[in-house]
């Protein structure tokens, strides 16, 4: 288990990307925005997919539901954008903290099952909400908060990037100190070995909603980045393509890693992107990429350094085994 | 009263595509653990080649056989194409067969184009006939009819014959069943042929009904994902409960409260599945 262990890297990173705007144009600032929202979602995913082994396939329920309460707050009840952020988030994390003890009941594709039934009611409501959730359009027009001084100027591309590197770094921080945590510790021996756990006496239920919560609340505060870099929040937030992508960056970033996640996350957005722009099969190549990851790296990009020392080293140590739940026992 | 005939017949005829469709993904998982989500992509894949059979030779029936043997090639392609071991895992599982799914729709844009395209129904179905007071289109009344007498043979065939009790010896005890002398990959080849088969062949059947496009496959893969999760995974007769609930709920959900219909269909399924976490017929939990 590789965590990132060195909060100094994490830091030395954040200061690395704080340059990008200084190298590159308002095109790339722009997709390394989007690509830092896309990767903070999957690794907070990661600590309820890698750490607790729950494949949930209803991710984006609450990276949308959060920017469709922000959304609607600001746009029908003219709320602070500060405020609607806080809305929004309470909306999405309090929808989970009432779903979570029915949900984490399941197991492996149950729970999948059950999550991605989650994500479709969500998205019905928003689709079919009429003018209120604005339907299949979506919600245009919604503007960014400012912080009221002139030299951070949050309408600009690189202001508001360096604003979402600033989030995107204080929730990574907190997922890795839960992550090392005890608790997060506990959740790893609950994905391992569940009846050990509950014979030692702890509360496996409570953990597992308790995880479920903080991948929901991690989602939410994306949900919210995402909808003030767009100015718009639409149903294809709370499609079940995106909880799909958000899993599958998870996966190929290597599940209980974090970084894994974070750069398989932020990676498939800009290539996305990018070779949407030049063909209109990219679901072939993407689909492409899905199918060699299995074949080529079952552990993940995460495994990639231990790969690479192995091979250097000749009897070098093994790549950790990839975090696998299998279906049965 | 003509209100909940018409929209009984029409929860009805979507039931029988989803159990064409939900019956072999069912046994799939049941069988191999597999939680094949190309089983949509095989099922557009099928009714686009029927599609063309049936614009060259003018054969509806000539189509459906073509939709399924194409499907059913396709399909053990794919399973033989994979090691098993590979797809032990359930991540490992998503990731490979929602990338062959992605792969297999585009290819499909690629040769057919993304114009969607409309099956006639064979010509000797093509009114409409009365029932209980309201006109209804014959072929899907002739979908209905069918999807009953294949429940019926599929049943049949599951617990009263010798590969019926082979696969369910497979599905319980895979280890036993090798151990008794069954070729158990011999087995998994031929339940996923059958199960891509049956998937093609809904692709031709439903065609004059839902049409072809590129995009229709993951709306049925949903639907069809629940209906297994539903009926209990591995269970033929869950399948086909499951099926006609889910087309019986979003047909009336639908027509009733049009703005509430995913909230109508999935909040169901939500509860089913808290009160009965290993589906409605099922004996091994999904997880």
């Amino acid at each position: 288990m590789r965590i990132v262990r060195d909060e100094r890297i994490l830091i030395a990173g954040a200061v690395l990307l704080c340059a990008v705007p200084l190298v590159f144009g308002n095109y790339w600032t722009g997709l390394m925005t989007q690509a830092l929202i896309f990767g903070g979602v999957a690794l907070g995913l990661d600590i309820l997919v890698g750490f607790t082994g729950l494949p949930s396939l209803g991710q984006a329920a609450f990276f949308g539901l959060a920017g469709y309460g922000a959304a609607i707050s600001i746009l029908r009840y003219d709320l602070n954008p500060w405020l609607a952020a806080v809305v929004g988030i309470l909306v999405s994390v309090a929808i989970a903290v009432a779903f979570a003890p029915l949900a984490v009941r399941m197991r492996g594709l149950a729970f999948l099952t059950i999550m991605l039934a989650f994500g479709q009611v969500w998205w019905g409501v928003a689709t079919r909400g009429g003018s209120f959730t604005g339907g299949e359009n979506g919600l245009p027009g919604v503007r960014r908060p400012s912080f009221g001084v002139s030299w951070w100027d949050l309408e600009s591309t690189n202001g508001y990037y360096v604003f979402t590197l600033l989030c995107t770094t204080v929730v990574c921080f907190l997922l890795a100190r839960i992550a090392r945590s005890p608790f997060g510790v506990s959740l790893i021996g609950i994905r391992e070995n569940e009846t050990r756990m509950t014979t030692i006496g702890y509360h496996v239920a409570a953990r597992r909603a308790a995880s479920f919560a903080i991948a929901a609340a991690s989602g939410a505060v994306f949900g919210i980045l995402s909808l003030f870099f767009n100015g718009y929040v639409g149903p294809g937030s709370l499609d079940w393509r995106l909880s799909a992508q958000f899993l599958l960056s998870v996966v190929i970033g290597g599940a209980g890693t974090l970084w894994g996640p974070f750069l398989a996350g932020g990676g498939l957005h800009i290539l996305k992107t990018y070779v949407t722009g030049q063909t209109q099969y990219w679901p072939m190549i993407l689909g492409g990429l899905y199918v060699l990851a299995v074949v080529a790296l079952p552990g993940g990009i995460a495994s990639i350094p231990a790969l690479a020392r192995s091979r250097r080293k000749l009897l070098g140590s093994r790549p950790k085994r990839p975090i696998d739940p299998a279906i049965s026992e | 009263m003509r209100f909940w005939v018409f929209q009984t017949l029409n929860g009805l005829t979507t039931g029988a595509l989803l159990f064409f469709l939900a019956s072999g993904l069912t046994v799939i998982f049941g069988l191999m653990r597999i939680l094949n989500l190309a089983h949509g992509a095989l099922f557009l894949f099928g009714g686009y080649v029927g599609y063309t059979v049936a614009e060259r030779t003018g054969s509806f029936v000539l189509a459906v056989l073509a939709g399924a043997f194409a499907a059913a090639v396709l399909g053990v392609l794919i399973q033989q194409g994979f090691s098993t071991s590979l797809l032990r895992s359930p991540f490992n599982q998503v990731l490979l067969t929602l990338g062959l799914a992605f792969i297999i729709s585009n290819a499909i844009l690629y040769f057919w184009g993304g114009t969607p395209k409309l099956l006639r129904p064979p010509e000797p179905l093509r009114g409409s006939r009365e029932i209980l007071g309201v006109f209804y289109p014959q072929y899907r009344l002739m979908l209905i009819a069918l999807s009953c007498v294949t429940a019926v043979i599929l049943y049949l065939v599951w617990e009263r014959s010798r590969l019926g009790a082979i696969v369910r010896a497979c599905v319980d005890d895979r280890e036993m069943a090798a151990a008794m002398g069954i070729r158990v990959d011999l087995v998994f080849a031929a339940v996923f042929a059958i199960g891509a088969a049956l998937a093609g062949m809904t692709g031709v059947l439903g065609a004059p009904v839902l049409g072809l496009s590129i995009g229709l496959e993951f709306d049925v893969l949903l639907l069809a994902v629940v209906v297994v999760v539903v009926g209990g995974i591995g269970s033929l007769s869950g399948a086909f409960i499951a099926s006609m609930a889910v087309g019986l709920i979003d047909a009336y959900g639908k027509a009733r409260f049009p703005e509430l219909s995913y909230f109508t269909l999935f909040v169901p399924v939500i509860l089913i599945l808290l009160v009965r976490p290993r589906g409605l017929l099922g004996r091994t939990t999904v997880g």
